[in-house]
């Protein structure tokens, strides 16, 4: 798991990195469930999702966007994905457990991801992002 | 003060047109030299990038809580002419009616030896925090129901009762409202989270009226010294987030459909009188409708709970005003000596309407609308009034709370959540959070000064104090 929080005064900005696009996806999406919730969660339940987009940086947004809506709906704290990223499409099974305030309340509440300085580089050996959350 | 910002007094500021290229108008921003200080580069660059929008009208306009925002800065306030202007998510917020409401009681603070219990049994009456649910099973049509009609939904369904409607902002009803426009991801965020506060900055707090600077106002609203209050602030939820994430989306397209040049992707909009406009438009109105059922709903379980532990009457506890600070509304305002119909975004301000103008209820028509600023967790709230100077100088918006000076990681580095919790209890202040890291990231510190931002706003007319309300009782999300 590759990212930081930098400073940022009103929402929450994230610098993901990571050796390939895949894992980006999956670190990015780590970075959101780890600013939602607090604890662990086991791979118990499993969701799929499809999004698509013209860009990678539109299929990331997405992706990010489809899994805030599916935690907050299924009421799921996901921790494992598992992606098939093709062009302009990616699949993805996520897996987590139900939300338990005890184990997983006192987190952040994320209202949307935002197109903030959303710009995926490849530098050397690794692809970087930063990614804002509205709070 | 950044190079090319003009000072037009004390507390007054002007980027010139041509601060930026493409500007239209001047951008205009009100700050104390205290609260220069906190000034962020980035937040005045989104307030030039707004002055380059189409149909912007006068001024781009910032409160003395300016901050960095979602393409306008939060503090942000811009009107558009319904003809040549645009409508634009990125002027609203994701939180699309994030709003405040006041209400009254006829409690003093020597009936409170119960605090701790009252604020308990609040804590598990009104649902906090991330991934919080509600009680209520709201089918399909009532949700319709609640984004068409907005707060009256809510007393119809039992949850107040008609003097509520008429303290709401719009009285609590956008009536530009089209659910058809709300799509089923945001139903179903919105289902399970009626009645809910959210987390975040979004708070309860048993409150007290600890001083009066203008009698008669205070008077009129309903409001005197020693007075045991609450304060609810929160918005429409996951609902009005996906409202907001939806029509992004469609407007991206828009801008490029219809030829608009804009300095920064997350301004993406369209003209008023577009189809995409006039969509995004009726589903952020039924966000806002949700936003005032969703503070009614909270209203009734504060009511129920303040009324079986204090011996009080239900409608003894009344609600002063209900204000929005995150929405865009069509308004009839006087520009250059002629009335016209623009689109007022205000993103992180309030409506100020002053004395005898439309929608201020006729109880408060020789006074102007009742102005809720929030203070952030453990300081000062206020209760201000609108004003003619706000009418003719910022389409009657002022401020709408205190403004993030730390981030929240650097908030939970410098400060801990147990800290704050003891500091406020020593002050008399209980505080009930899911935990302690959510009152870290909201500590005071973490805040601007409100009692500096509403002194400027107060010194230039753009609305009055009229009390200061000191909290004794704190619930966050």
């Amino acid at each position: 798991m590759s990212f930081i929080e930098k400073d940022h005064t009103a929402d929450i900005l994230m610098h993901i990195r990571a050796p390939d696009i895949t894992g980006l996806f999956a670190d990015a999406g780590q970075a959101l469930m780890k600013t939602m919730y607090r604890g662990t969660a086991k791979p118990v339940h499993e969701v799929s999702v499809t999004v698509t987009g013209r860009t990678l940086e539109e299929l990331l947004h997405a992706f990010l966007s489809e899994l805030l809506y599916e935690s907050e709906v299924q009421n799921v704290v996901f921790s494992t994905f598992e992606f098939q990223i093709e062009d302009g499409k990616v699949s993805a099974i996520l897996r987590g457990e139900p939300f338990d305030a005890k184990i997983h309340g006192g987190g952040t509440e994320v209202k949307g991801i935002s197109w903030y300085g959303l710009s995926i580089r490849k530098e050397q050996n690794e692809y970087t992002c930063d990614v804002l959350f509205d709070v | 003060m950044i190079d090319g910002v003009v000072r037009n007094g004390e507390y007054e500021w002007e980027l010139p047109v041509g601060f930026i290229p493409g500007m239209h108008v001047p951008g205009r921003f009100f700050l104390s030299d205290t609260l220069t200080k906190t000034l962020e580069e980035g937040a005045l660059q989104q307030l030039a990038n707004v002055a380059t929008m189409p149909g912007i009208i006068k001024n781009s306009l910032a409160m003395p809580d300016i901050h960095w925002g979602y393409g306008f800065p939060i503090g942000g306030v811009a009107a558009f002419e319904y003809d040549t202007g645009v409508i634009s998510p990125g002027g609203v917020g994701f939180d699309i009616n994030c709003g405040v409401r006041l209400l009254s009681t006829p409690l003093q603070p020597s009936d409170l030896s119960k605090k701790k219990e009252i604020l308990d049994k609040l804590y598990d009456a009104v649902p906090v925090g991330v991934g919080a649910r509600s009680s209520l099973r709201l089918s399909d049509t009532q949700l319709d129901d609640m984004m068409t009609d907005g707060a009256l939904f809510a007393v119809e369904e039992g949850y107040g009762n008609q003097e509520d409607i008429i303290h709401c902002e719009e009285q609590g009803r956008m009536k530009e409202a089209d659910p058809a426009h709300v799509s089923r991801k945001a139903r179903s965020r919105g289902v399970p989270q009626s009645g809910t506060l959210g987390a975040g900055n979004h708070f309860l707090e048993i409150q007290v009226v600890e001083e009066i600077y203008d009698e008669e106002a205070a008077r009129i609203f309903g409001v005197e010294q020693g007075q045991i209050c609450i304060m609810v602030h929160c918005g429409s939820r996951g609902l009005g987030h996906q409202v907001c994430t939806d029509h992004l989306e469609v407007l991206e397209r828009a801008v490029s459909k219809y030829h608009i040049s804009l300095p920064d992707k997350q301004l993406a909009c369209a003209p008023l009188s577009s189809p995409e406009g006039k969509a995004y438009f009726g589903g952020m109105a039924a966000a806002a409708n949700y936003a005032w059922a969703n503070r009614q709903i909270i209203t009734h379980q504060v009511r129920s709970v303040l009324t079986g532990m204090c011996g009080i009457g239900y409608d003894d506890i009344r609600l002063v005003y209900d204000v929005a600070h995150n929405v865009a509304k069509m308004e009839e305002h006087d520009v250059d000596g002629r009335k016209i119909r623009v689109c007022v975004h205000r993103k992180g301000a309030t409506r100020a309407f002053g004395p005898k103008c439309p929608d201020v209820p006729a109880d408060y028509e020789q006074v102007g609308q009742p102005v809720i600023i929030p203070g952030s967790m453990g300081s000062s709230s206020y209760l201000l009034k609108g004003t003619a100077v706000a009418m003719s100088r910022t389409f009657g918006s002022t401020c709408h709370g205190a403004g993030r000076v730390l981030s929240r990681s650097q908030a939970k580095k410098k400060i801990q959540g147990k800290d704050i919790r003891e500091t406020l209890g020593k002050a008399g202040i209980m505080v009930r959070a899911p935990h302690d890291g959510a009152i870290a990231e909201e500590a005071p510190a973490a805040y601007k000064s409100s009692s500096e931002v509403v002194s400027v706003v107060h010194a230039l007319g753009l609305s009055r104090l009229v009390a200061r309300l000191e909290p004794l009782g704190v619930i966050k999300g």
